[in-house]
Order: C-alpha cells, then structure tokens, then sequence
C-alpha cells in the first residue's frame, strides 16, 4: 500500500523536523516499505549533523583582537565629538537595523525612518559613491566608486 | 547582570574593557560566519571589521536585554549581502554553475569534512548562506525569510536544492556511513 511516492523534498524535511505531524507519518510509512527513500534519509541526517559543525572549518580570524578592540573604541570617542561626522547619515543599513524594535529599544529619534528595509539598503549602495571617508569602509565598498 | 549586558554597558560608558569583552566574545564567531557567507579570507575580515564599527555606531541604542548575537548575525547577513551583489559580476547568486555540477556519481561511502567545505563553497552564496543559517543558526524557515528579505517559498526552494546539491556531490547510493 503506497501511501506516498518518492518525494526527495519531503524526506529532507522530514529530516528537518518540521513536517507536520500527519505528513511525518506518511513519510515514516513510506521508509518502512523503500529502501532507497530510507538511504537518501539517512545521507541527510549525517549532512545536517555534519552542516551543524561547519563552522569549525572556517579559518581563526585573521585580526589581532587587541588591535580590533583599539580600533572600536577610536571609533567610539569619534562618535562622543561634539561635531559628528557625516559617514553614519548615509549608513541606511545601520539606521534600519536601529530602527528596527526587534533589535533597539523603543523611542529613539531614529524610529521616524520605519522599515526601511531591502529599499533602505539598495539607498545606501547608491549613495555608496557619495561616502565621504571611503577610508572607513571596507576595500568592497567603495573599490567600483575608484576611492 | 549577564555578559551582554556589562559589555553594552562598558561601552556605552566608553571603557576600553567593553570593546575588548565584545571582541574577546564575538570575533571568531562573527568572522567564521562571515567567512560561511563570502568564502574570502580578507573580505570576510573586512566584513567583520564592519561589522563591529556599526555595532559601536549603534551601541547607544541596542536593547542592553536582549543577546547581541542576533544582531551581530543580522548585520553580518546584511552586509554579506551587499557584498555578494557587489562581487558576483557575472555569477548567479542562486543558481549552481554547470562547472560545479559532478561529472560523475560519487564513488565514496562517506565524505570528509574537508570535502563538506568544498562543496559548500561552490554553491551559489545565497544558498549557502540559507543552508548555514538553517543548520548551524538553527533559524525557523521563516526566520531566515525575514532575515534574508526573502518569501517562505524561495527560501524552501533554496534549501532544497542546495541539499539535493551536497547529495549529488557528497552522497553514495552504496553507504549509509558518515563521520
Ligand atoms: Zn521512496
């Protein structure tokens, strides 16, 4: 009796635990009866197992973290000058994610931008080449705008 | 007071300290991420230098409450993807090269972990970047959708492919080992 067909998809999910319940028990049907379904099952189980520890084939950082710490306060103090510096009125990027209650608290003076969202970050790719301190950004971001 | 906390707190108050725990406690785990997403060594620091700017830029108004790693991965996400836009010229950001597809079925019972890296290194970025933020993130479908600016489907679609791709790549019809 065939309740389900060979359905790659539903066996991946099925390995990611989030089928429902009902679909969960015609999956669990179907591997009693093929054994191919039942390899493909157990080739995902091994790679999200395996995905889950991924990242320890990432190389160390490369930074000294004393030097980045060095760097994070400098530009904290920039940031406390009584004249503020123009590069953070572009970062829209930034602005987003402040304005965004799931991260900041509520209330702030930013919240008026809203969700600007992926409309906000493409403003701030265009703005890009505008970037006053190109010298802040990293060498990606302002490489095409010849700083 | 929890970890997070205290180092908001020093570096909202400007103490050298605050910056060198968010370092101490962040970089490795932003960078290694950063380095899932890029695949570049010297972009994936720039990214992670970046990364911890904003987060000063910003520290007056994070949620000293809640955990900062959230927020360091969002902005890790966001900017990973700018970047890849910036870089991909030609490439597709979400479909495999015929260059990547195997010429052949796998031979091997089981993969290395060495072999994983490769693999998922020639995927399209921005499957790989679900993929990651699926099984080493442990986000929901739907969280990955917010976080990506993505609908639930394409998200689903991606996931798909890119394990059916690791399957094609890594996986033996003959084996059910793996280590
Ligand atoms: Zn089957």
């Amino acid at each position: 009796m065939a309740l389900m067909r060979c359905d790659e998809e539903l066996i991946q999910l099925y390995v990611d635990g989030v089928l429902h319940p009902a679909e969960a028990a015609l999956v669990e049907a179907h591997l009693q009866e093929c054994r191919a379904c039942r390899r493909q099952a157990g080739f995902y189980k091994s790679l999200y197992w395996d995905l889950g520890r991924a990242a320890g084939l990432a190389p160390e950082p490369p930074q000294e973290p004393e030097a980045l710490a060095d760097l994070l306060l400098a530009e904290h103090r920039r940031g406390e000058e009584p004249e503020a510096p123009p590069a953070t009125t572009w970062d829209f990027a930034t602005l987003w994610l402040r304005a965004n209650p799931a991260f900041t608290r509520p209330a702030r003076a930013v919240s008026s931008l809203g969700h600007i969202g992926a409309e906000g970050l493409r403003r701030a790719e265009g703005l890009r080449e505008g970037l006053r301190r190109p010298g802040k950004w990293p060498r990606w971001l302002w490489r095409k705008g010849g700083g | 007071m929890d970890r997070d906390a205290s180092i908001i707190q020093l570096c909202r108050q400007g103490h050298r300290a605050g910056f060198a725990r968010l370092v101490e406690a962040y970089q490795e785990r932003v960078y290694r991420t950063a380095y899932t997403f890029v695949q570049h060594r010297e972009d994936a620091q720039d990214l992670t230098q970046e990364v911890f700017l904003r987060t000063v830029r910003a520290i007056d108004s994070l949620d000293s409450s809640r955990p900062l790693w959230p927020w360091l991965r969002r902005v890790t996400t966001n900017l990973a993807l700018t970047y890849l836009k910036q870089r991909k010229g030609h490439l597709s950001l979400d479909e495999l090269p015929e260059a990547a597809l195997p010429t052949s079925g796998p031979s091997e019972p089981s993969w290395t972990r060495v072999d994983l890296q490769r693999a998922m290194a020639e995927l399209p970025p921005l499957w790989r970047m679900v993929l990651t933020l699926r099984h080493q993130e442990d986000l929901t479908y739907d969280e990955i959708a917010r976080l990506l600016e993505l609908p639930v489907g394409t998200v689903k679609t991606y996931l798909f492919r890119a394990r059916r791709a690791l399957r094609a790549r890594l996986g033996s019809e003959g084996g059910d080992g793996w280590r």
